[in-house]
């Protein structure tokens, strides 16, 4: 667990906790490796509990890892057609998806987001990303929409982050030094937090 | 980056570098002209799963005039093998596309002599090169499949190790391949449309025209979606993977270099040095991406 043989209870509670993030199972859910990360978090697991019954004093085990349950964002489609193909993209079968989503003829906001959500998932993510930015525009106001494309893939730029530590020098970091001296940060919130990954608070 | 690096970390990439061009001086002498970093880095990578000792040895090099430290293992011959293997195709390439005879010349030199061991691993490369070629005839913006395919081929390259260790660097290979097609191809964006050149990126967004800079501008958002898309599994990948050595190296790489050389190119300063070894073929140049960052 990368944890010093004499590491006090809760220097292992805080490694055990910032390696259940990084290989939890929603970090991997579209990832081809998931079975390998779940394997890793078994792993983990097993250690912790080892040595959390092997510490003697503390007994609570694995209980706070057992209960992850796949998000999936709370869609709110009408369409039962959407629902449906939104129940095969959370089940991640995106054979079926695609294919249902082929066999319907109007082609509004939703589809052309649930054909990018597909398509993405399927490692064509120019084609996916063009897709969703078009229900955004034929949607302006879907917050759904908006957030997909900011999601997907900021967890890369959190482990940049992370791993740099220093914010002088790369541009991003110049951007978040301006917007925090600015006292801007309330208006670009979701910026600051881009940049910093999870701990934009350590900015001030 | 190389800035980040601590001195001991770099002299051990440099010991990689020096690993692989002497392996080269064995395997094809007249391939050390155009020996490149991503190769460095696919030996470091697949050195970096095993233990065994970080000792290396020491001989004269007559380009550096003096004494270097070097790594000689199975995997660095590997990555050297793979270096003139690739660097043939693309001279091959070069020719098929504008009958620049000093390429074909050039093809017969740098071969490798004894190619059977790879034959299998050569006719996948080959294969999807050959898609990759027909496609751009074509012209086709279909970027996401040119990608994947360049992505097979690296893919394969990085197909080594059994077992999961090398399900995952097969994945890493295959993501990297991807990243480094785009970024290339964004990379040549300008110039090619200036001299009327094939480019995927000009198709797939259909230029039609107008302001090029303008034009890239506009369509930066979605490479910058699938630049990241690509970078994000090499990262899941990567931690899932057993690191026994040159940790801070490889971390280095990945977290830092991969991203600041992202950014430079959306912010479009030129990320490829032109000239540094006079064959100026295209994906010769892709290869020398790491030259700068490490």
């Amino acid at each position: 667990m990368g944890v010093d043989r004499n590491a006090s209870i809760e220097d292992i509670k805080k490694a055990y906790r910032e390696l259940v993030k990084k290989y939890h199972p929603d970090r991997y859910q579209d990832n081809p490796l998931k079975d390998l990360a779940d394997e890793k978090l078994a792993e983990i697991n097993e250690a912790y509990e080892y040595i959390m019954e092997n510490y003697g004093r503390e007994q609570n085990g694995s209980s706070d890892s057992g209960s992850y349950s796949n998000s999936s964002n709370g869609y709110a489609g009408y369409d039962p057609d959407f629902q449906r193909i939104r129940g095969y993209i959370n089940s991640r079968n995106f054979t079926v998806a695609e294919e249902e989503l082929n066999r319907i003829g109007t082609r509004n906001a939703e589809w052309y987001f649930l054909m990018g959500v597909v398509l993405i998932n399927k490692g064509n993510y120019s084609e996916g990303y063009g897709y969703i930015q078009k229900a955004a525009n034929m949607d302006p106001y879907n917050q759904e929409y908006k957030d997909a494309l900011d999601q997907i893939n900021s967890s890369y730029r959190a482990a940049n982050r992370r791993y740099y530590n220093v914010p002088e020098g790369s541009a991003d970091s110049n951007f978040c030094g301006d917007c925090c001296t600015t006292c801007a940060c309330l208006a670009c919130t979701d910026a600051c937090c881009e940049c910093f990954g999870s701990d934009f608070i350590s900015c001030f | 980056m190389k800035p980040e690096l601590k001195i001991k970390e770099y002299d051990v990439f440099r010991g990689y570098y020096c690993g692989v061009c002497t392996a080269l001086g064995k395997l094809n002498y007249p391939s050390k002209y155009v020996l490149n970093y991503d190769l460095t880095f696919l030996a470091l990578f697949l050195c970096s799963v095993e233990y065994g000792s970080n000792v290396p040895r020491r001989r004269f090099c007559p380009y550096n005039m003096r004494k270097v430290s070097y790594f000689e293992n199975p995997y660095v011959e590997y990555a050297a093998a793979m270096n003139v293997v690739l660097n043939n195709r693309k001279l091959i390439d070069n020719y098929n596309d504008d009958g620049n005879v000093f390429s074909l010349l050039a093809s017969k030199v740098l071969r490798l002599r004894d190619a059977e061991r790879f034959k299998e691993k050569i006719e996948i490369i080959d294969k999807n090169l050959a898609d990759i070629s027909s496609l751009e005839r074509e012209c086709s913006g279909d970027i996401d499949k040119m990608s994947h395919l360049f992505g097979k081929v690296t893919e394969e390259i990085f197909n080594i190790l059994d077992g999961k260790n090398g399900e995952i660097l097969r994945f890493i290979g295959y993501n990297l391949g991807r990243w480094i097609y785009v970024v290339d191809a964004f990379d040549d964006l300008i110039d090619d449309i200036r001299k009327d050149k094939y480019n995927p990126i000009r198709y797939a967004f259909g230029y039609d025209g107008e302001d090029v800079v303008q034009f890239k501008e506009e369509i930066s958002g979605n490479v910058r979606f699938m630049l990241y898309s690509y970078l994000e599994n090499i990262t899941k990948a990567y931690e899932l993977l057993d690191i026994k050595k040159n940790k801070g190296i490889l971390d280095n790489i990945i977290y830092l270099s991969l991203a600041d050389k992202t950014e430079k190119l959306l912010r479009g300063e030129k990320v490829e040095e032109r000239s540094v070894q006079g064959i100026g073929c295209r994906q010769e140049r892709i290869d020398r991406r790491y030259k700068e960052s490490i």
